[in-house]
């Protein structure tokens, strides 16, 4: 990561931001520059709501926690799938900084995008534990315990904030949106590896399907844009690992 | 059928095509009815289908080499477009494909082992 002293960087940054409403017929795509002041530890959030505030109202983008936690503020900065709220202007060393809509996304309105499908390919992959007692705790006698080896099989993919920048950078994703994605495999894998989990039976036909985890090509892209280090490429061969253990006989 | 099923077969055929097709360059030459030089000859080509370990040989990497290319011709058309009617479509057309291949094939194997 490059990132350019204070003096370095200019005054004013040049934003350009991609500006389309696809509800209006006439309103064609376009690039829209913005002149922002920098100052120290601005990042492409703040400047985007800059625009907003001071020039255009009408500037469209999604955004809630600003600290890297929701995973609301995806989008293209300068080409690549990031978090606005994690990406500081002057780590980018770039004049002018380029912001677009995710890829692999329906746009809502400017570099707001539509996540239906994102999470309904979430919740075919049943991302919660489910347990054969279907809830009934009156016979538990003692906690599911777990050791700290147990946990740390699935510990990385359970901090997936859920932000869609892997389903955004996978090539294969880009080809259809049938298949499932990075992000709901890796949580597919999650649960799947973790030892307090019994619906295995629940997830296999969804996840051993045409557009299951065999569909991956092990790019990897996803996990060079995860903004919390997890590594969805892993999870979703370790999920291949499993399948293939379970159609063996194995556990 | 499950794709890991397909996939789990795969991994089989590509043992299967390392091994055969290993066999077959070397029955070209120091294993086979002649030496290097009269490898490619019609007679000798002839011969090797002839004998029955050779034809053997011949069946299974045909079928191997049938299975993997038509497999990964399958999954390459997947990423093409998405969609159930899709998937029906592109694995119809592989199996129809793969039965005209080794139809072929099994004729040409059947027809020179035979000396029709």
């Amino acid at each position: 990561m490059q990132i350019q002293t204070e003096a370095a960087v200019p005054k004013t940054i040049r934003l350009r931001v991609y500006r389309h409403n696809p509800n209006l017929p006439a309103d064609e795509p376009r690039m829209v520059t913005y002149a922002v002041p920098y100052k120290k530890g601005l990042t492409v959030l703040d400047a985007l709501l800059w625009a907003k505030e001071h020039i255009d109202p009408g500037l469209a983008f999604r955004y809630s926690c600003r600290m890297g936690i929701c995973g609301s503020c995806g989008m293209l900065v300068n080409g690549k799938p990031s978090l606005g709220c994690e990406t500081q202007v002057a780590e980018l060393g770039t004049e002018v900084v380029e912001v677009a809509p995710l890829t692999n996304y329906p746009v809502v309105r400017d570099v707001a995008t539509d996540f239906t499908d994102f999470f309904s390919h979430h919740n075919r992959v049943k991302p919660y534990l489910i347990r054969k007692d279907n809830g009934d705790f009156t016979h538990v006698e003692k906690e599911l315990l777990q050791t700290e080896e147990q946990m740390l099989e699935y510990y990385q993919f359970a901090m997936c904030i859920m932000c869609g920048l892997c389903d955004s950078a996978c090539p294969i994703v880009g080809m259809g949106r049938a298949y499932l994605g990075p992000q709901d495999l890796a949580q597919a894998y999650r649960f799947t590896a973790d030892t307090r989990d019994q619906g295995w039976s629940d997830r296999a036909d969804v996840v051993d399907s045409p557009h299951g985890c065999f569909r991956c090509e092990l790019a990897g892209s996803c996990s060079a844009v995860c903004p919390k280090g997890v590594d969805p490429a892993l999870g979703i061969q370790l999920l291949k690992r499993v399948v293939m253990r379970r159609r063996l006989g194995g556990k | 059928m499950k794709e890991s099923t397909l996939q789990l077969v795969n991994y089989l055929v590509i043992i299967a095509l390392l091994v055969t097709l290993a066999l077959h360059l070397a029955m070209q030459g120091f294993l086979g009815v002649s030496g290097y030089e009269n490898a490619l000859e019609y007679n000798t080509a002839l011969a090797r289908y002839r004998e029955p370990l050779s034809a053997s040989l011949l069946t299974v990497l045909l079928v191997a080499a049938t299975y993997h290319g038509l497999f990964g011709l399958r999954n390459i058309l997947l990423e093409v477009r998405s969609g159930p009617r899709w998937n029906a479509l592109v694995t119809g057309c592989v199996l129809v494909l793969a039965i005209a291949m080794l139809g072929w094939g099994f004729r040409t194997i059947v027809v020179a082992f035979g000396g029709f």
